[in-house]
């Protein structure tokens, strides 16, 4: 691209256009502004200054060498430090990932490190109530799997639930919808599994109890604070066939055929001879206490009730459906 | 050319040895890379020229890298760093471009 400066060529002057010299504090500005990439005037005259310089001497050599190595050794260490620094710029967002993932890590661990310790202090109790009392050994493996306190096994269905494929378009539908799973349609189908005479329940592996909470955040349905993702497979143990047939003769059977029908939200059964309940992973002891230590709101229900909205479940001996 | 193997020698020093840089010099680093890359572009400008003088080349490239490092240290002083150093990247940056606009034209023309 041709520019004017280059069909003019000026001869190398000590005077710019407006009467300065090169050193005048304003010409330099000048020279940006009228001619920005070209400062060739005064590049000019410093080219004659260079050419007037004496010839090299062994000084002059020594010196060059020396700051050419302290040059090359500074822009060296310069370029090196400023690109740490930059690289170090990413990183706090690494230095967080870092951190939440050794954060799972040590949680995972700790969690194993419970599961270890409380089936030694099932295994203890069990030599020290099996040797003395055996009806208080009896007692306690009742309470302990009505608490969730251990894993169970045993024959039961699975119910499964997950989210619509894409729908196609029609009368108030938007093509592409997708009708998620809510936490309402969980807690009915759990709680007509209680209600259908279910011994132990679990959702996607976290084990329900008295205290157990099916809650949603955002898009994401939550069991006991933990966020799930579909498809839901509510592990329930019990006789399968009377499971199945509880449920679906009941107003939870209705509402799992109403939202399969009208928001194609798939529910399938699973029967199995063999299925398994995780132990409830946290449990904190809670006991009940005299009114007059502590108010009654403290107390705790003592069977596995429905599964409610609220963590401080209403004490619910019998299991009926929430609609 | 006992300037040029200098510098190759400095760099290369620098490389192998990382060594850290003070904290107190760090806000120079970057007005110390622009002014030797302001330098290199007039000493490639000055070569095609045929001007090429390693003394004068270092001593502008030494004495570059101390006035802009000490402008900024002024601005430091003075409470206006960030735009004193702001400054002397545009002016070098300007340098750049009008030796790198005269390298151009000499390698086009010729």
């Amino acid at each position: 691209m041709p520019d004017p400066q280059e069909q003019t060529p000026e001869p190398h002057s000590r005077q710019t256009p407006h009467g300065e010299t090169p050193y005048s504090p304003m010409s330099l500005l000048r020279a940006l502004t009228s001619n920005p990439l070209d400062v060739e005037t005064l590049r000019g005259t410093e080219g004659r200054h260079e050419e007037a310089a004496p010839p090299d001497t062994a000084a002059t050599t020594v010196f060059t060498t020396i700051a050419a190595l302290a040059l090359g050794f500074l822009v060296a260490i310069s370029v090196a430090d400023l690109r740490a620094d930059a690289a170090a710029e990413d990183s706090p967002r690494a230095l967080l990932a870092e951190e939440v993932r050794e954060s799972r890590d040590q949680a995972a661990a700790l969690e194993a490190e419970q599961a270890e310790l409380q089936g030694d202090v099932s295994a203890l109790q069990e030599d020290v109530l099996g040797s003395t009392d055996a009806g208080a050994a009896a007692e306690l493996g009742t309470a302990e799997a009505a608490a969730g306190s251990v894993a169970l096994a045993g024959p039961g269905v699975v119910l499964q639930l997950d989210d619509s494929d894409q729908l196609p378009a029609s009368p108030g539908v938007a093509e592409g919808t997708v009708n998620a799973v809510t936490d309402q349609d969980l807690q009915i189908a759990v709680n007509g599994l209680w209600a259908a005479g279910a011994e132990a329940v679990s959702v996607n592996g976290q084990r329900l109890t008295a205290t157990s909470a099916i809650r949603t955040a955002g898009d994401a349905v939550l069991v006991d604070l933990r966020p799930l993702s579909p498809p839901y497979r509510i592990t329930a143990l019990g006789d399968p066939d009377a499971l199945r047939a509880g449920v679906e003769d009941s107003v939870a059977g209705e509402y799992l055929e109403e939202i399969s029908l009208r928001f194609r939200i798939p529910v399938t059964w699973e029967a199995s001879e063999e299925l398994t309940v995780p132990a409830r992973t946290v449990t904190g002891l809670r006991e009940a206490r005299p009114v007059d230590e502590v108010d009654s709101s403290a107390a705790e229900p003592s069977a596995p009730a429905a599964a409610t909205q609220d963590d401080g479940a209403a004490p619910d001996p019998t299991p009926e459906e929430t609609p | 050319m006992i300037a040029i193997l200098g510098l190759a020698a400095g760099i290369l020093v620098g490389i192998v040895l990382q060594p850290d840089v003070p904290v107190a010099l760090q806000p120079y680093l970057p007005i110390a890379v622009v002014a030797a890359l302001d330098t290199l572009a007039g000493g490639l400008r000055a070569t095609l020229d045929g001007a090429f003088n390693a003394h004068v080349f270092i001593t502008s490239f030494l004495f570059n890298v101390l006035i802009a490092a000490f402008l900024v240290f002024l601005g430091d002083q003075l409470g206006v760093g960030a735009q004193l150093s702001t400054a002397v990247i545009v002016v070098l940056g300007i340098r750049i471009f009008s030796n790198a606009a005269a390298i151009r034209r000499r390698l086009v023309r010729s």
